[in-house]
């Protein structure tokens, strides 16, 4: 890291500014301030008031505007006798709104989401944490150097970027590396962990495996292969999962209060949110099921049970929607061969659209039967239907037969069906325009 | 939840008292998730956890119930072999069921004790994972925990490689790995009978296989020394540091920088001559002031109930620096001995306070 120009100023017992160099004083007189007054920067008056009010040197780092540009200030403030003395350092310029320790704690979230599993350091890179792994003795290795772990390699390039990046004190990926008690070849990334006052103080590090099954070449998932399993999976649902828990608690003033409209703002954020995540899934669905190898169990399961359990699982939402989910007609239990997992996968999929398409005071009526060698369920809903030419469609990737209505990824037919398959049955519609839709869920009798 | 026998079956119809039964049983739970929804609606923002929380205490759960069942299954699995039931034991090992939605719907995980564990946990690891770092004087220092590691006094050097491995091990528990089922004796001894028994209720009678799950349940319960919670090495490391009181507040705030949140609640504990548990439900508590009492009681200076107070409230969002700084003056005022007598409870036997609380709560003592 360069080196950072420091600033000073100094503040008597009430936290008036006495003196302030350039460029703090500039800063000051910028924000509308002048000696004789706090700091014009409330962040950084804060820092020093508190500074003298508990008697004690606060670090912390603060972002603010000078001129068109923000500026990240690593600010440390201490008591000395009658006043404080403030230090800054930084004044790192970040327009694209890239700070330095702001940018260490993100590439940290990116670390651990990305990672199959993850190690820390301290400074001197000895080992404050290992996940617990086959073939390693983590607690062992606990205060150990790196090096014990990994034996460090060469990239492509003839560089070793963790070293470079300790040098740098930035973050780094690719680092190739073997792990010396499985000899399995790994790919390490890593993420600096700075204090307040913007020191090192080690990297949090994640490790990918190398020898994992062979992953976009030659798969099947539409581009995406294994990679959205093991990968975006988790680097989508750490950050999206947190979106949704900090929306979700500013819609419920957990903070404080907060004007009605912001809360409903939070609200819509945390729904488009749970929409996400609920894509996610689709997804994960989606490439498990179009790899070759993907099988669905066999065991004896009951279909009308698993229509009534789906039908349970959406009673709330039903009612939400006003809509009835009639069971009556499901009668006695339908004995068949599947995957109850995956069969309560196919149901809850197909009451739910009912229930979405389904008109205010409706009903979705669900039948069940046995005919010959095959059970089914069918789900009919009074909604608007689908036309002929459009009932094929519904059943392609991403497809949705009306795109202006909200919600749905265009998948959830797709893998409904691709599951019924899989378990030797299928699901096939029957609809017309104005005529509502019939859906039927069909598996093999024992 | 989906347990085989609650599925009806084409040559078993439904009679009339296995109907009766399920409403009762579906009674009981629509009364339970009643009660539940009455209390989450009066419950006032400020006692609600937060997601984060929240997901994380139910992960740590099942984590931990997780791995009392393994244990369990594991030890009368291997009985039954040694005592010539193969069959049963592979059907013992084959079984999948849902233990913690039984033992939830059972009432057994409602335990206050087994929750407020899970709670303190969960609590503590997160509230260590946003402590800041803080790297005092020189940044290319080692952390406090591992420069223990090569103290000549090797009953230091050894309770500070313990905590180590035991820190990593919840840490790595807390982020969803598989957890040691690292509990309390009681606890384990609160969860272990009711899974035999609920193992036992999926079995074809036989006395084998009472014999084989009391056997393992005893001894699960019973094995202690097999795994190491953190509490108890973080109180092994306090105990064989022995910091002097003049000593005491500085590697309290030296276990704070180096983010070894429980080694800083085991030197209290410790000096208060109180228990781990006691003392984490102090440093969870964001109002604090219990812990600036108990700081004073131990005559800490002002600097130093300054600087962990301060470090507390940047890893706390709930927590005001501005409040706690109010605070300050008032609590330096109180001389030690009124502070110590303030938090004397806490040197009282933890099921001894419990029961004066609850006593005191039901207007009896």
């Amino acid at each position: 890291m360069t080196a950072q120009p420091l600033a000073t100023a100094r503040f008597d017992a009430n936290g008036h500014l006495v003196e302030a160099d350039g460029r703090l004083s500039s800063l000051n007189a910028v924000a509308g301030g002048a000696p004789g007054a706090p700091f014009a920067i409330p962040a950084i008056a804060a820092i020093v008031r508190l500074a003298h009010r508990l008697g004690i040197a606060i670090a912390r780092h603060v972002t603010v505007a000078d001129g068109d540009e923000d500026v990240e200030l690593l600010v440390r403030a201490e008591p000395d006798g009658d006043g404080v003395t403030l230090t800054v350092a930084g004044w790192q310029l970040h327009a694209t709104g890239d700070a330095m320790v702001t940018r260490a704690r993100r590439n940290a979230d990116f670390v651990r989401a990305d990672a199959d599993w993850q190690w820390e350091v301290d400074a001197q890179l000895r080992l404050r944490f290992v996940s617990p792994i086959e073939g390693v003795d983590a607690a062992a290795l606990i205060g150990a150097p790196l090096t014990r772990l990994f034996t460090l390699a060469e990239d492509d390039g003839g560089g070793v970027p963790m070293l470079e990046a300790l040098a740098a004190q930035s973050a780094f990926d690719a680092q190739p590396a073997i792990v010396r008690a499985t000899g399995e070849r790994v790919v390490l990334s890593g993420s600096p962990m700075l204090d307040a006052g913007g020191r090192f103080g080690g990297f949090l590090g994640g490790v990918r495996t190398q020898d994992a099954p062979a992953r976009s070449e030659g798969s099947p998932g539409g581009g995406f292969g294994d990679i959205f399993g093991t990968r975006l999976d988790k680097a989508l649902r750490l950050p999206l999962g947190r979106i949704v828990a900090n929306a979700d608690s500013i819609a419920e003033r957990i903070e404080g209060p907060l004007a009605e409209q912001y809360a409903d703002y939070a609200s819509d954020i945390a729904a488009a949110g749970r929409h996400l995540l609920g894509l996610v899934d689709d997804l994960v669905d989606l490439q498990a099921i179009e790899r070759p190898d993907f099988e669905a169990r066999r065991e004896e399961i009951d279909l009308a049970d698993v229509a009534a359990r789906a039908a349970g699982l959406l009673s709330v939402r039903a009612a939400e929607a006003k809509v009835r989910i009639d069971r009556s007609g499901l009668g006695d239990a339908l004995p068949a061969s599947g995957e109850f997992r995956r069969a309560l996968q196919v149901m809850v999929n197909l009451i739910g659209n009912a229930v979405r398409y389904s008109p205010d005071g409706s009903a979705v009526v669900l039948t069940g039967e046995r005919d010959g060698d095959v059970v089914r369920v069918s789900v009919a809903d009074s909604g608007k239907g689908i036309a002929p030419d459009d009932q094929a469609r519904i059943f392609e990737k991403f497809t949705r037969v009306d795109p202006s209505e909200p919600g749905g990824s265009g998948l959830g037919l797709y893998i409904s069906r691709r599951l019924a398959r899989a378990m030797g049955g299928d699901i096939s519609v029957e609809s017309g325009p104005g005529e509502g839709a019939r859906f039927a869920f069909t598996l093999p009798v024992v | 939840m989906y347990g085989p026998t609650s599925t009806p079956r084409a040559d078993d119809p439904v009679g009339a008292a296995d109907l009766f039964a399920r409403a009762a049983n579906a009674s009981a739970r629509a009364r339970r998730r009643r009660t539940a929804e009455v209390r989450d609606l009066l419950s006032d923002a400020e006692a609600r956890l937060d997601e984060r929380t929240r997901t994380a205490a139910g992960g740590c759960l099942t984590a931990l119930v997780g791995a009392v069942e393994a244990m369990i299954r594991e030890r009368a699995t291997a009985y039954l072999v040694e005592h010539g039931a193969a069959d049963a034991a592979r059907k013992l090992a084959a079984m999948t069921i849902d233990m913690t939605g039984l033992l939830a719907e059972s009432g057994i995980l409602s335990e206050t004790a087994l929750i407020e564990e899970v709670l303190g946990r969960v609590g503590e690891a997160l509230l260590a994972e946003h402590l800041p770092i803080d790297l005092g004087g020189a940044s290319d220092s080692t952390g406090l925990v591992l420069r223990l590691t090569a103290s000549k006094d090797a009953k230091v050097a050894d309770a500070a490689r313990a905590m180590l491995a035991a820190d990593a091990a919840r840490r790595a528990e807390i982020e969803g790995e598989p957890s040691s089922g690292d509990l309390p004796a009681a606890l384990r001894a609160h969860l272990a009978w009711p899974m035999a028994a609920i193992l036992r209720g999926r079995m074809a009678y036989d006395a084998v296989i009472d014999a084989a799950l009391s056997h393992a349940a005893s001894q699960v319960v019973g094995s202690i020394g097999e795994v190491h919670p953190l509490e108890a090495t973080a109180m092994r490391l306090a105990k064989a540091i022995a910091p002097d009181a003049h000593e005491l507040p500085l590697v309290v705030q030296e276990a704070l920088g180096d983010r070894r949140l429980s080694l800083a609640i085991a030197l209290i504990a410790r000096a208060l001559g109180s228990d781990y548990a006691a003392v984490r439900d102090l440093m969870l508590d964001p109002e604090g002031e219990r812990l600036w009492l108990a700081m004073r009681a131990l005559d800490f200076d002002r600097s130093a109930i300054a600087r962990i107070g301060y470090l507390l409230c940047e890893a706390d969002g709930r927590r005001s620096t501005e409040a706690f700084a109010d605070l300050l003056d008032p609590v330096m005022q109180i001389s030690v001995d009124a502070a110590a007598e303030a938090v004397a409870e806490l040197r009282l036997p933890h099921a001894y306070r419990d029961a004066l609380h609850l006593l005191q709560q039901r207007g009896v003592a």
